[in-house]
Formats: structure tokens, C-alpha cells, sequence
């Protein structure tokens, strides 16, 4: 190997030959000699081992033979890449496992759990229904006959004007007719005062019942003495004309 | 709104109030009502409309109601069956009034 020089027993070997030379130099050298010639002296006889990078570039070659070792110790292991597609890998393969037991309806999977929920809780929902419909309905037959059939036909009523109105909405929608900006329609309604909607309302419903009154199909609960107009104090700082 | 929702009528339905009550739920109701015509009268009018109908708003009566009898042609449909389903409501929660 390149760095075979620097192995331990190797270096330690070198380290008593330099001991050695060191203890035979001792012995030869002049220590009459100034200090800096002495040391002159000494690095000529000892070679550069004594020199101050010694240090550095022995742990320098042990840190890359160490590398080496383990490079050589691991060439038969995957590389990081290797193993990061081979995570990927199971990765996506636990994955689509997981979405597979979840979405195969088994017992006790995501959706066979989401199916017990929904059920459970249209069912609650079933329940609570029924228990007002009970109540209405046990609310309704302790009434009078007469008030019964009053209540009977207004909520009819009301069922079918729920009916026309969706009806229209529908319609107004699928035909694309009457769309327009939903925003502008809601800055408009917002620039309106609560009065200037209680004019209009006002005067749509005196509108519809004139022509009710005109046409003779105005019924009972749509009395109103049309022609004599009075003013009423509402409340909230304004009148209506009735 | 009071031959609407009056007394008469609460009590052909078995809701009997007094004074105070039925005149919060008369106005209750009343900000019900033109609350819900005034949004079916909105959704009818495209935009041109919608502004003639801001302009118009501190106008007179007779403009208004020439107005809408020309740019609201469902009006009288709307106007019965948004009282049809407020009294439908009235009625479905007369027991809680």
C-alpha cells in the first residue's frame, strides 16, 4: 500500500531507529557548540523525522488510510443511492399497500370504518327526524279539528311555494338566463338601506295584491283594504302604508 | 305585514300573545320577509337592472313600483311564495312561539 510507511508498527519501528541515531548522535555531538548550531547540527544527523510537520502529516496519513480500510471493508455494500432507491422503493410500495387495504372495503379499513360512521349517523339523524315528526305530529292531533286543517293547508301551502321556487331557481339556472356577476348583486343589496328593502318589499306585496284583488283570487289571508291606504307606525323610525 | 301575521291569524293557529311579544314577532318577521323577497328580486335582475334599482331607491312609490312591474316579471309568483312559505314557517313553529 502507498501509505504502508505510516502503519503503527511500522512508524514505531522508525521511532527506535530514530532513538537509536538520536542516542549515538547524542553521543558524538560537540555541546560546546552554540544552541542553533547544535540544533543544525542534530536535524543534519537525524534527517527530517525531527521536523515540526512530522506530527501533522502522520495523522493526515492515518486519517486516509482508515478511509481506505473502510472502503475496502465495505465494497460489497450498496451505496448510499443504491439504498435510498431501495427506500423509495419500499416506500411506495408500503403506500400503495396501504391504499390498497384501505380502499378494499376489508373489515376494519378505512372504508369499512367511513361506511359504520355514515350509517351510524344517518341513522341518528333518521332518529332525531322522527322524533320531531312524533312530537309535530302528537302536537297536531291534541288540536282542535278545525285548527288541524287550517294548519294542514298552510304548511301545504308552503310546500308548494317551496316547490315553485325551486322550480324557477332551476330553470332560471339551467337556461343561463338572469346570470350575472354574484358580487355586484351583493354590493347592490348592501348599498340598500334596511328602509329602501322595506319600500320595495312594500310595494311589490301592494303590486301582487292589487292584482290579486283585480283578477278576484285574493283569499282569505291576503285581506287588505287596498283602497283606503293608511299609514302605521312600525317602529325603528318608520311608517308603512298599509 | 300586519294583515299578514295578525292577531286573527295567530290565533286561527293557536298562538295567542301579548302586546309586547306579538310586536317583536311582527317585526321579526317583517325583516324576514323583505330580507327573502328582496334577495329573489336580486337574483332575477342582471347587472344593468341591479344598478337602475340603485339608482331608483330614493325615488317615489309609483316609480318603484312602475319599476319592478316592468324588470321583475315573477314578481307576484315571488312576492306569494315567499308569504306562502313564511306563514308555512309560522305555522311549523307555532308551538315554540
Amino acid at each position: 500500500m502507498a501509505f504502508e510507511r505510516f502503519k503503527p508498527e511500522v512508524r514505531r519501528a522508525q521511532q527506535r531507529v530514530a532513538f537509536k541515531d538520536y542516542r549515538e548522535t547524542k553521543a558524538t555531538i560537540d555541546t560546546t557548540r552554540p544552541v542553533d548550531q547544535l540544533r543544525t547540527d542534530v536535524t543534519e544527523m537525524l534527517g527530517e523525522r525531527t521536523g515540526v510537520l512530522e506530527g501533522h502529516y502522520r495523522r493526515k496519513a492515518d486519517s486516509i488510510h482508515e478511509k481506505v480500510q473502510k472502503a475496502e471493508h465495505n465494497k460489497d455494500h450498496k451505496g448510499m443511492r443504491e439504498s435510498y432507491l431501495r427506500y423509495r422503493n419500499d416506500r411506495a410500495t408500503i403506500k400503495i399497500q396501504r391504499i390498497q387495504e384501505k380502499t378494499s372495503g376489508k373489515p376494519g379499513g378505512l372504508l369499512d370504518r367511513q361506511r359504520h360512521v355514515s350509517v351510524k349517523n344517518l341513522e341518528y339523524k333518521q332518529k332525531i327526524r322522527n322524533n320531531q315528526i312524533n312530537a309535530l305530529e302528537t302536537k297536531r292531533q291534541n288540536k282542535p279539528e278545525q285548527l288541524q286543517k287550517k294548519i294542514d293547508q298552510l304548511i301545504q301551502k308552503k310546500l308548494k311555494a317551496v316547490m315553485r321556487k325551486a322550480e324557477r331557481n332551476v330553470l332560471r339556472e339551467q337556461h343561463g338566463v338572469r346570470k350575472h356577476d354574484f358580487a355586484k348583486r351583493a354590493e347592490v343589496l348592501a348599498r340598500l338601506t334596511p328602509q329602501q328593502k322595506r319600500q320595495i318589499v312594500r310595494e311589490a306585496i301592494l303590486l301582487v295584491r292589487r292584482e290579486n284583488i283585480a283578477r278576484g283570487k285574493l283569499d282569505d289571508d291576503y285581506e287588505v283594504d287596498d283602497t283606503n291606504p293608511q299609514k302605521r307606525d312600525t317602529g325603528f323610525g318608520y311608517e308603512r302604508t298599509t | 305585514m300586519s294583515e299578514l301575521l295578525s292577531r286573527q291569524f295567530l290565533e286561527s293557529i293557536g298562538v295567542s300573545l301579548d302586546d309586547e311579544t306579538y310586536r317583536q314577532l311582527s317585526t321579526h318577521y317583517e325583516h324576514t320577509l323583505n330580507k327573502r323577497v328582496m334577495a329573489q328580486i336580486a337574483n332575477v335582475l342582471d347587472e344593468s337592472q341591479l344598478d337602475e334599482l340603485s339608482a331608483i331607491r330614493t325615488q317615489d312609490d309609483d316609480t318603484i313600483r312602475s319599476w319592478l312591474v316592468v324588470n321583475v316579471p315573477d314578481l307576484d309568483d315571488i312576492v306569494e311564495d315567499e308569504i306562502a312559505i313564511l306563514l308555512g314557517d309560522i305555522v311549523e313553529s307555532a308551538d315554540s312561539l
